[in-house]
């Protein structure tokens, strides 16, 4: 998702594009030490390829599809500095040549898709398999998985953030961040599987690829990818309800500070309530009494669970009969 | 993929083409900068931004209709960014336009600025990029601060990007051709994975050969200097002719 320039303010702008620019000279500075020197071209042509496979669809949901984004595939095989040049080139591409995102937003769109996202998903992924140890399939999966769904995510929710922060493009805070959040948790679920299924394609076909990771050849760990996507499920529930609770506080509350901004009729009620929700304007819907939102939220993340509850016991129901569809899956 | 046609007007000639790329890329950030920062209720103050790139469109020759189309191709996001502005601010907001004024919601307003601001930016973003090519604009980026290791890699990216892309197309196509109906989503991620697989490590053996072709060529590491361009009499006058219409139209309130 790339951030416009017309949402942005100058001083938001340069300071991203500033905070790009020491990051990207440090990931520069770093890449150049891990990568033999003489490798350098391998970004590039690396680059080239998460540029082709973003044109690989695969579906999300019936009717709707998803495309790769590449960042924690980078990361995993080539660590997060390489990763984050390889994603900066992309990134630098797309705005120049096909116009996504802006040239002022060129340094929100460099920190959030060539520094947090493959930097989120090296963390992820160390922390689940750490290095030189070595990990089972069902491990390995969910480290990939949650390191897809990490950079995918902190891309993600640093756009309202920013959007807030420039103050430009007045959305409620909960309902964009809940709505972004959980779009990307489908569409990072969807990256987190086909990375694990390339990362255990590229450890049968070419296994020194990856000195970092040991083998994870093999078909898709069942168990671990059905918890996975009932954590994902809870992740969009959650926020799909946080973004629904929002909606009306927000509302009201950009409604009084639009007012409040009509110097010509002073209005004092508007007045006031403009103060108040200025008052902690990065998160003027937080600010709405009794913390309606965080309670629609829990009621949210309840329905997924009696739901998957439900469905989990129908399987079970259904897997006490003879021939369980279990075992095919797993070889080859 | 065919050649896109960015590059095609890139490759043209004109003054504009024939200005020095630190100077267009640095006009281009002047002026989407001074276009960004008016206030976000500003609609009228925002037009005359449009009419210095529409008139240095027509010095470089690139077809208007090809910009119309690239700023039509991009434009979904700025126009949801711009309904939700007007879904959220509800707040009525006083427009005054000659004589006239009405009293109108503000989320149009803000709306119909954002929209404008889009109009513009994309306008010198097009500029720049019809009339650049990009290796001299990765060049003129590497010149005001980008790493050149970074500068080195989006030119490679975009060389191989043609040779990986129609590898790609082939591959789908020749998955196509080997599937009949429609397969179940499970056997589609599958088959999309192994796809992206051996995309990945072919591209990786391309590296690989490219690396010891550089090498064969005397390449050691360094990524080559971009050429020390001087800059010329024209450069100079278009940066300050820019500049100065930039400041002059941000800082209109003190003059006019």
């Amino acid at each position: 998702m790339h951030m416009a320039n017309e949402v942005l303010t100058l001083p938001v702008a340069g300071a991203l594009g500033a905070a790009a620019a020491g990051g990207l000279a440090l990931a520069a500075a770093k890449a150049r030490r891990d990568l033999d020197e003489r490798r350098a071209p391998l970004l590039g042509v690396l680059g080239a390829f998460v540029f082709a496979a973003q044109m690989v669809n695969f579906p999300v949901l019936p009717g709707t599809s998803g495309h790769f984004v590449g960042a924690a595939l980078l990361a995993v095989v080539l660590g997060p500095h390489a990763a984050a040049l390889g994603m900066a080139a992309i990134v630098i591409v797309q705005c120049v040549v096909f116009q996504d995102g802006g040239l002022l937003a060129l340094g929100a769109n460099l920190v959030n898709m060539a520094l947090a996202g493959p930097y989120a998903a090296w963390l992820a992924f160390r922390a689940i398999a750490p290095a030189g140890r070595p990990a089972i399939r069902a491990r390995l999966y969910l480290a990939a998985f949650l390191a897809a769904l990490a950079s995918i995510l902190a891309g993600a929710l640093l756009v309202p953030l920013e959007v807030a922060a420039s103050g430009i493009c007045r959305v409620p805070l909960s309902v964009f961040l809940g709505t972004m959040a959980g779009i990307h948790t489908l569409i990072g679920a969807a990256e987190g599987v086909l990375t694990f299924m390339v990362l255990a394609a590229l450890a049968r076909m070419r296994p020194d690829l990856l000195p970092g990771a040991p083998a994870a050849a093999g078909g898709l760990p069942l168990r671990a990818v059905a918890g996975s996507v009932a954590l994902a499920a809870l992740l969009v529930a959650g926020f799909l309800s946080l973004a629904a609770s929002g909606a009306p506080d927000g509302l009201e509350s950009t409604l009084d500070r639009t007012q409040a901004l009509d110097t010509e009729r002073p209005n004092p009620a508007a007045e006031a309530a403009g103060h108040a929700g200025g008052a902690i304007a990065l998160l003027p819907d937080y600010s709405g009494p009794g913390g309606a939102w965080y309670w629609t939220s829990v009621a949210g993340v309840c329905g997924v669970l009696l739901v998957l509850g439900l469905g989990a016991a129908g399987a079970r129901a259904l897997r006490g009969r003879p021939a369980a569809p279990h075992g095919h899956a797993h070889h080859h | 993929m065919h050649h896109l046609s960015v590059d095609t007007y890139a490759a043209m000639e004109s003054p504009l083409h024939r200005l020095d790329a630190r100077v267009k890329l640095a006009a281009a950030l002047a002026w989407t900068a001074a276009a960004v920062s008016e206030g976000r209720l500003e609609i009228a103050g925002l037009l005359p931004y449009l009419v210095p790139p529409l008139a240095l469109l027509l010095v470089s020759g690139v077809p208007a209709g090809f910009v119309l189309q690239r700023i039509l191709i991009v434009s979904p996001f700025a126009i949801l960014l711009a309904g939700t502005a007007a879904l959220f601010e509800p707040g009525p907001v006083t427009a005054t336009a000659g004589p006239w004024t009405a009293t109108v919601r503000g989320g149009l307003v803000v709306g119909a600025s954002i929209l404008l601001k889009f109009l513009v930016s994309t306008l010198a973003l097009l500029l720049l990029a019809t009339t650049t090519r990009l290796s001299r604009l990765a060049g003129a980026m590497s010149a005001l601060g980008m790493p050149r290791l970074l500068a080195m890699q989006v030119t490679i990216l975009y060389r191989y990007l043609f040779l990986v892309v129609d590898e790609m197309e082939r591959r789908k196509r020749a998955a196509a051709a080997r599937t009949v109906g429609t397969a179940g989503a499970g056997a589609g991620a599958r088959a999309a994975g192994s796809q992206l697989a051996s995309l990945f490590a072919r591209s990786l053996e391309r590296a690989e050969r490219v690396n010891q072709a550089m090498a064969a060529r005397g390449f050691d590491g360094t990524p080559p200097r971009t050429s020390g361009e001087r800059l010329r009499a024209a450069d100079v006058v278009f940066l300050a002719a820019m500049l100065s219409l930039a400041a002059g139209l941000r800082l209109r309130a003190l003059w006019l």
